[in-house]
């Protein structure tokens, strides 16, 4: 271009004009365009830095950006839980984590002025923060609080923002803020093994449900995650009372109802502290069902912790024993094997049998606990008297096909399908494996040499109650989702007894506790129920002071509105060791205050109405 | 003939391929800070349309402006080019010495909604352009020129580097250069120009504790921008990199999500784009302005005056320089800046004086010679030769005042217009790259 411009052409001699309007050569040359083509191709050059890299970028390296996980993200919502009449249980509490990049300050100004607006916007110590920037001066990454309020947050952010657009350089920018939905359990240690708690795992890159309901409901629960409703049967949450949607729905919205009572729950957790303390047991589980339909109504479990702060809890706390713990069930199991043998015809509830104080049964010899005999007994007796030979002979009547067969349908050795994380088998061994023996169907007769849960124990009592009917224990009432609600049906698991069975063995079970003025009864309504003490097995085998007891029953016996299971582990065996004396009277307790707090009147007041109407 | 045209100069065609142009930019711009602010806007204020609806507001001010400057014949500029750069050095100044006493950035004031460095941009392109028609060829004497221009450019770009806003002195000072070098600039000083030029910007960025820590930061991750420390280097490539050929689609995209592209909305929005529209969009965005260059550069080359051709010439430049800068910021070819993308990133000052600028451009190009009727057997020759009269810088010298266009194209009338005048091989390679040559 330029050698278009020679210099010659340029001084030629001036256009014959006016001289005031000469036209040169030199002034054609100042409007020639090769510097506008020169311009052009500074423009071109400039543009192909531009589009070359975006061509990298977008082509050649499509795809390789970081995965989600890996960016900087903050937590994501999470539903509420509330229980069955809408007392919250779980909630996100929003607040922002506040962090900086330190190696982004330059100068002590910077990181002077950083703190001073820190603290005048969001009440962050000037000093600390400055402390931190200083000290850790290097760093990419540095928490200056880990919460602060969401107002707090919000100044920082809109200040942030003026900045941003004034200069998009302050050292205000290099603080970072990270909206953090903390969850928040406001009934704190009540129900926590049930609900459960959050916990960052590993090296994830946010929370999870680690336990309880958090945990088996996660993915339901977290926003982020697209699991939602399935099936049809949805209603409106307009259509639920208006307590229960006092806190429907959350920001998340996806909400749990569950089917646990706040008010049974603390109940239960009441009543077990005060056996615990009472009977200086180490530790305890009360359940409380609805037999009829398999509803968790409360679940306590001590020790218990605060699940809105995990990292002072012990982790065995956190476990819920109802659910994850096996262990002997001792004499409590004698339900199973008395409706087992009344269900199968191989006696009747009037049929006696001798106890001569001692069986054998294939290797070995099994004695009553109290190394006592007893002589001719009826069923009511031998229960009453929790007669181990008795149990026995029940046992070998039935041979060891049908007890079993009797055991599988109760759900033993099988998961109740609980919809809470973590909840274990039990241990039944199975005549025709190598570790099962002849006398193994003795032993397990009463309770010993296999392994329930305290939650397999009380929903095989409920199917005593319930007619029958084995019922899938549920903690969740119904899932709510952008305004829908879809309640859980109640699940009939199966058969194990035949309703007259039922009846009958209900009416036994009465007799024990009611008229053999068990420490279980209320007075004036007939409970069904029995106590069981089982020995600690070992590796020296069983311990002889050591012992774990249940109490398990049901009540009002004619109708069952729900039943309880009592497990205290340990208790001082200088106060008692014998579940008659200290499980029988915390079920007592907690019965009771169950009829007043659902107003069902003494059985002769309720069945003389139900004869009056 | 020439005669009607001076009287009828009011009624040139505004050149359309420029409004249409623009016109795209912005409705790009309104879509993609939408896209690229809702979820801040409910996460900050609650509102999805915070930024979207203030950028419209802007827009519609700056739309005023583009009508009120492209009505205005660009010859008052010329007159009224030392008041306005007098009030743009004040307003600088002004920032400085009372501007809001908010840290770090003194860059504006009246409640940080206004950047007096964005209008200053026009009135100093104003300014250099009557300044250089005024000097007219002694711009090649060192002592008329260079000097002179240095010291006063220099006085502009400390005022707005302490503002502080080095990227836009830069943008600044380049544009002058570009300007100086289109009014025909001596090589061999523009060269000096140069080296003195950078080297001050070196010692500036050494001393200006944010600029260099952000320039040093950039030159560590150059090799792998994916590392980068620099957060907002890192994301602009992986927004991106997400975006592939077909981008993900309007709204999809995750860079405006929390912890990703700072300020998408804003300075980084040609990342968003990247990521909603994939490369596509991001190239469509290129041409845009590569035809705002095309139109605007052909409004210089076609401008009746040399006042009107350096005027035009720099908004031009200013603009495509400036969008060039922020582009490359994304694709990390350039450390991070606080330059915005013209018309289509959020920012009130700039969006206004940038459309205020393109009124300019209007106002020029209606006054251009192919826009008035002429006679068609005139053809190229008459073009450039009118073209040149007026670009006659001796005798604006020559005169004490300044004069306007008007006056100017008076001349014409007396001027033979006839293919024998200079040289017709110059001429003719002129015709030649101009005829093909608009870029």
């Amino acid at each position: 271009m330029t050698a278009a411009v020679p210099e010659p052409t340029r001084s030629a001699a001036p256009q014959a004009m006016s001289e005031q309007h000469t036209v040169t050569l030199e002034s054609i040359q100042k409007r020639d365009v090769w510097r506008f083509w020169m311009l052009v191709f500074g423009f071109g050059a400039l543009a192909i830095l531009v589009v070359v890299p975006l061509f990298v970028h977008q082509i050649i390296q499509y795809g390789q950006a970081r995965p989600p996980g890996q960016a900087h993200q903050g937590e994501s919502p999470r539903g509420n839980i509330v229980d069955r009449n809408g007392a919250l249980l779980a909630a996100d509490r929003f607040s922002y984590e506040v962090s900086a990049t330190p190696s982004y300050f330059r100068s002590e100004e910077e990181r002077m002025e950083a703190a001073r607006l820190l603290e005048e916007l969001a009440g962050i110590p000037a000093a600390e923060t400055f402390n931190l920037l200083s000290t850790y001066a290097d760093l990419k990454f540095v928490r200056l609080a880990p919460a602060i309020s969401l107002e707090a947050g919000r100044r920082i952010l809109e200040e942030q923002a003026i900045l941003a657009e004034e200069s998009g350089v302050h050292p205000l920018l290099n603080v970072t803020l990270t909206p953090t939905p903390q969850r928040y359990y406001p009934e704190r240690a009540v129900g926590a093994q049930v609900v459960g708690s959050l916990a960052i795992l590993g090296d994830a890159a946010w929370t999870q449900g680690v336990s309880g309901i958090e945990d088996y409901y996660d993915q339901y629960l977290r926003k982020r995650d697209g699991v939602g409703l399935t099936g049809r049967s949805f209603s409106k949450l307009s259509e639920l009372p208006a307590d229960v949607r006092r806190f429907l729905p959350s920001v998340a919205g996806k909400d749990l109802i569950l089917t646990l009572d706040r008010n049974v729950q603390w109940i239960a957790e009441e009543e077990l502290q005060w056996a615990l303390t009472q009977f200086r047991a180490q530790s305890g589980t009360i359940i409380v069902m609805d037999p009829r339909t398999g509803e968790i109504l409360a679940m306590a479990n001590s020790p218990t912790f605060d699940p809105n702060d995990l990292s002072k809890a012990d982790m065995a706390a956190v476990q819920n024993t109802a659910i994850s713990a096996q262990y002997e069930p001792g004499s409590v199991f004698k339900m199973i094997t008395a409706a087992a043998a009344l269900d199968s015809g191989v006696v009747t509830p009037t049929q006696t049998l001798t106890d001569t104080g001692s069986i054998a049964v294939g290797q070995r010899v099994i004695l009553n606990s109290d190394r006592v005999a007893h002589g001719v007994v009826d069923m009511t007796e031998a229960l009453a008297r929790s007669l181990n030979v008795i149990t026995a002979q029940w046992a070998l009547m039935l041979g060891q096909k049908q007890f079993y067969q009797y055991l599988e349908r109760f759900g033993f050795g099988q998961v109740t399908e609980v919809d809470l994380a973590d909840e274990v088998y039990g241990l039944i061994k199975r005549p025709g494996t190598l570790d099962w023996s002849l006398s193994d169907l003795g032993t397990n007769s009463f309770g010993q040499g296999l392994a329930v849960t305290p939650i397999q124990m009380a929903n095989a009592i409920a199917s005593i109650a319930n007619g029958g009917k084995l019922m899938r224990p549920y903690i969740v009432k119904a899932r709510v989702l952008d305004g829908q609600v879809q309640f859980t049906e109640p699940t009939v698991l199966g058969t194990t007894i035949r309703p007259e069975t039922a009846k009958a063995l209900t009416d036994i079970l009465v007799d024990i506790v009611t008229d053999g003025n068990s420490a279980a009864a209320v007075p004036g309504y007939r409970i069904a129920g029995k106590s069981g003490t089982a020995q600690i097995p070992t590796e020296e085998g069983y311990t002889e002071d050591e012992t774990i007891v249940t109490f398990a029953g049901y009540a009002p016996a004619d109708d069952p509105r729900f039943v309880i299971l009592v497990k205290l582990d340990r208790p001082d065996p200088n106060i008692s060791r014998w579940a008659s004396y200290t499980a029988a009277p915390a079920f007592s307790r907690v019965a009771r205050r169950l009829f007043y707090y659902y107003n069902i009147p003494p059985d002769q007041v309720r069945l003389g109405q139900v004869a009056s109407n | 003939m020439t005669v009607e045209r001076s009287k009828a100069k009011a009624k040139g065609r505004y050149d359309w391929g420029l409004l249409s142009v623009v016109s795209i930019l912005l409705s790009l711009g309104v879509v993609m800070v939408f896209s690229a602010s809702y979820p801040r806007g409910m996460e900050g204020f609650g509102d999805p349309y915070y930024f979207v609806f203030r950028q419209v507001v802007w827009l519609v001010i700056g739309v005023a402006a583009l009508i009120v400057t492209a009505r205005i014949p660009y010859t008052l500029w010329d007159r009224w080019s030392i008041p306005i750069m007098g009030v743009a050095l004040l307003s600088l100044l002004a920032v400085i010495i009372i501007g809001a006493e908010r840290f770090g950035a003194t860059r504006t004031y009246y409640n940080g909604s206004i950047q007096p460095s964005e209008p200053a941009k026009i009135a100093i392109i104003v300014y250099v352009s009557a300044w250089l028609t005024s000097k007219g060829r002694r711009i090649r004497d060192a002592r008329a020129g260079l000097l002179p221009f240095g010291v006063l450019m220099g006085i502009v770009a400390v005022l707005i580097v302490l503002q502080p806003e080095i990227s836009t002195a830069v943008l600044i000072v380049a544009t002058a250069a570009i300007m100086l070098f289109v009014a025909g600039a001596d090589m061999k000083q523009l060269a000096l120009v140069g080296v003195i030029a950078t080297g001050t910007f070196l010692m500036v960025i050494q001393y200006s504790s944010y600029a260099g820590d952000r320039i040093q930061r950039y030159l560590d991750s150059m090799g792998n921008p994916l590392a980068s420390d620099e957060w907002q280097v890192s994301q602009g490539v992986q927004a991106l990199m997400r975006g592939g050929f077909f981008g993900t689609g309007l709204g999809n995209g995750q860079a405006q999500q929390t912890g990703y592209l700072p300020v998408s909305w804003s300075d980084n929005i040609y990342g968003v784009i990247g990521e909603e529209l994939g490369l596509l969009g991001a190239l469509f965005v290129i041409l845009l302005f590569a035809l705002l260059a095309w139109r605007g550069l052909r409004i210089a080359l076609r401008s009746p005056d040399n006042f009107g051709m350096l005027l035009a010439t720099g908004i031009t430049t200013i603009l495509i320089l400036q969008a060039l800068l922020n582009t490359a910021v994304i694709v990390a070819a350039a450390p991070p800046t606080g330059v915005t993308l013209p018309f289509v990133s959020y920012g009130g000052s700039s969006l206004v004086a940038s459309l205020a600028g393109i009124g300019i451009l209007l106002s020029i190009s209606r006054f251009s010679v192919e826009s008035t009727a002429r006679a068609p057997q005139l053809g190229r020759y008459s073009y450039e030769r009118v073209d040149l009269r007026r670009g006659d810088g001796r005798s604006r010298v020559s005169r004490t005042g300044r004069r306007s266009a008007a006056r100017a194209g008076s001349y014409q009338s007396t001027t033979p217009r006839h293919p024998s005048v200079g040289d017709g091989r110059v001429r003719g390679s002129s015709n030649r790259s101009k005829g093909g040559g608009s870029p």
